[in-house]
């Protein structure tokens, strides 16, 4: 990857702000909520693949609902099944409709998982981990960077929770996460939570991940909660955020400054105004560290 | 671990894929010697073992596409009980592993699987329910038009009428079935029990499925009325269908039906646009 390159795309991240503060998970609980009462949220977050029209070009009433968000509101697409990590090669038709739906709402950037979902033409609609090695180092950074190229906007690859690693990996996940944004010259979607549901269920300092991520690649966070299953943390997105999790978001903003951050709830979806608590209480952690801002979120 | 004796990148994923994949769980998977190299790759702790780090995964694989699905045919799996559900849905996933970006399209098959099954041997009208489900959350994903302005519907004088055609919202959907399941799904929102006493019999029908302003309404049709819609929508103008229908030894249509007709099918949203040549 030229070097120019490179530092051409980390700028762009930097100047390129059209999505500020704490913005919040749109979901289709929410969506009368949302249209009729406009609450006073930065921004929203969606899952792409709701949206795509991939059953045969049509959107129906999802992309009706969106398009009317859309216009009260700027939107981030965020993906589950782009499968950057998978065997089987990136799926242009899916690709292209990521990118004409990307191109409707005017995202200012796209993100999905640094993972696997499915191969041999499957997919199991998980985030699967994925062997931090070499050879994947040069699979993931090559593939993000013609993402990002198709995508024609800025593209940022989320860290997984993962429950298994593998010994054979040859870096931790924080150094592999880093050079693959590098190499690519994408951005990072650093979900705190995520970070602390894997450090939990491998052993590893949270604080220590986020020291090791650029600050300059960082376009956005993730906030959201888990659940204990035994002896291991579940990213199940269907509690509050945790105080230890709310700790690390703190470090997070010393670390990576004014970066909009989302909370993130997909199951037992409480009302909105638990959301927008949440949304209340990140802010106010961010008031506190990096002193009042003022949000223009530009569409 | 020497990243040179590691197994090939496709090798490791299908090899997970099927350990995660397997409805048997784990321990059945890793019963297949194919796979059995691969807990040798996993890391683990005195906390967890590598088997229960892979069962984490293939509970959610299954529980995942099992709420996605409970989500879809809400009335099916509210008829069928959770544990029958859990038992059709795990026999489906063997034969129909999801093969979609979008976790809303894996029960594209499942109506036909569900045809096949004993349970629906069992209680005969499953298949149709199931295939009711499907086509309300397909009406979904469809496009609407705008509504018809009234107003404007006025000023077309007398004589024109006879040329009209009618353009139906792109969501509409006219399915055949041979059980009232339309009651059950109209009732859905009742208490079980209540459901559970709902006789479903055998009765042909053909039910009209279109998106209204919240939702999506399913009318059980009579036979006048549904050749109508479909000849309308094959493109008969208005006169060319009200000759069909009074020519026809098969229909008996009473005098001012049509109108009756028209007027339900643009307040319900059925019909949309008017043309004329």
């Amino acid at each position: 990857m030229n070097q120019d390159r490179i530092k051409t795309k980390a700028q762009a991240f930097r100047d390129k702000k059209i999505v500020c503060g704490v913005g919040v998970g749109l979901r289709s609980v929410h969506y009368d909520h949302v249209l009729s009462r406009r609450p006073a949220v930065p921004w929203f977050e969606v899952i792409s693949e709701n949206y795509m029209g991939l059953r045969g070009d049509q959107g129906g009433r999802p992309l009706e609902i969106l398009e009317e968000a859309r216009r009260n509101y700027p939107i981030v697409l965020h993906g589950v099944s782009l499968n950057i990590g998978s065997a089987d090669p990136l799926d242009k038709n899916y690709l292209n409709a990521l990118k004409r739906l990307a191109d409707r709402i005017d995202s200012p950037h796209v993100t999905d998982h640094l993972c696997w979902t499915g191969v041999r033409g499957q997919n199991l609609h998980d985030l699967l981990p994925l062997p931090y090695t070499a050879e994947g180092l040069n699979l993931i950074s090559s593939r993000a960077a013609q993402i990002q190229d198709i995508l024609g906007r800025p593209f940022a690859l989320e860290n997984p929770s993962t429950y298994l690693a593998f010994r054979h990996s040859q870096m931790p996940e924080w150094e592999f996460l880093a050079e693959a944004a590098r190499q690519a010259g994408c951005g990072i979607l650093l979900d705190i939570n995520n970070v602390y549901v894997s450090a939990k269920n491998h052993g590893f300092d949270p604080v220590e991940y986020l020291r090791n991520i650029p600050a300059d690649r960082v376009i956005q966070m993730h906030l959201a909660g888990y659940s204990h299953c035994g002896n291991l943390l579940i990213d199940t997105h269907d509690h509050p955020v945790s105080d230890p999790v709310w700790e690390l978001y703190g470090e997070a903003v010393r670390l990576f400054g004014d970066v909009p951050t989302l909370i993130e709830w997909d199951d037992k979806i409480p009302p909105f105004g638990v959301l927008e608590k949440e949304a209340a209480r990140a802010e106010k952690i961010r008031r506190k560290i990096l002193g009042k801002r003022d949000c223009a979120a530009l569409v | 671990m020497a990243s040179e004796i590691a197994p090939p990148w496709s090798k490791l994923q299908e090899s997970l894929q099927k350990i995660l994949t397997d409805s048997g769980g784990v321990n059945n998977a890793l019963s297949n010697p194919s796979v059995q190299f691969l807990p040798h790759f996993l890391a683990e702790t005195s906390a967890v073992s590598a088997r229960e780090r892979l069962g984490v995964y293939c509970d959610a694989y299954f529980l995942r596409i099992l709420e996605s699905l409970g989500s879809d045919f809400p009335t099916l799996k509210e008829f069928l009980g959770d544990k029958n559900f859990r038992h059709l849905i795990a026999d489906y996933l063997k034969d129909h592993p999801s093969r979609f970006k979008n976790i809303s399209l894996i029960g594209e098959r499942l109506p036909k699987f569900v045809s096949r099954h004993p349970l629906n041997r069992k209680f005969g009208f499953l298949a149709d329910l199931s295939r009711l489900e499907w086509e309300v959350l397909s009406c979904l994903y469809r496009d609407r038009l705008s509504p018809l302005n009234l107003e404007s519907l006025r000023q077309i004088p007398e004589k024109s009428w006879p040329k009209a055609r009618f353009i139906l919202d792109p969501s509409v959907r006219f399915i055949e079935l041979d059980w009232d399941v339309d009651r059950l799904w109209n009732e859905r929102m009742l208490a079980r029990a209540k459901k559970r006493s709902l006789k479903i019999k055998k009765s042909e029908r053909s039910l009209l499925i279109v998106r209204d302003h919240q939702w999506v309404q399913v009318r059980a049709l009579g036979l006048e009325e549904s050749t109508a819609l479909k000849r309308l929508r094959g493109g008969a103008s208005l006169g060319n269908l009200c000759d069909f229908l009074e020519n026809s030894r098969k229909f008996q249509v009473k005098p001012g039906a049509i109108q009756v007709w028209i007027r339900d099918w643009i307040s319900s949203g059925v019909l949309k646009r008017l043309v004329f040549p």
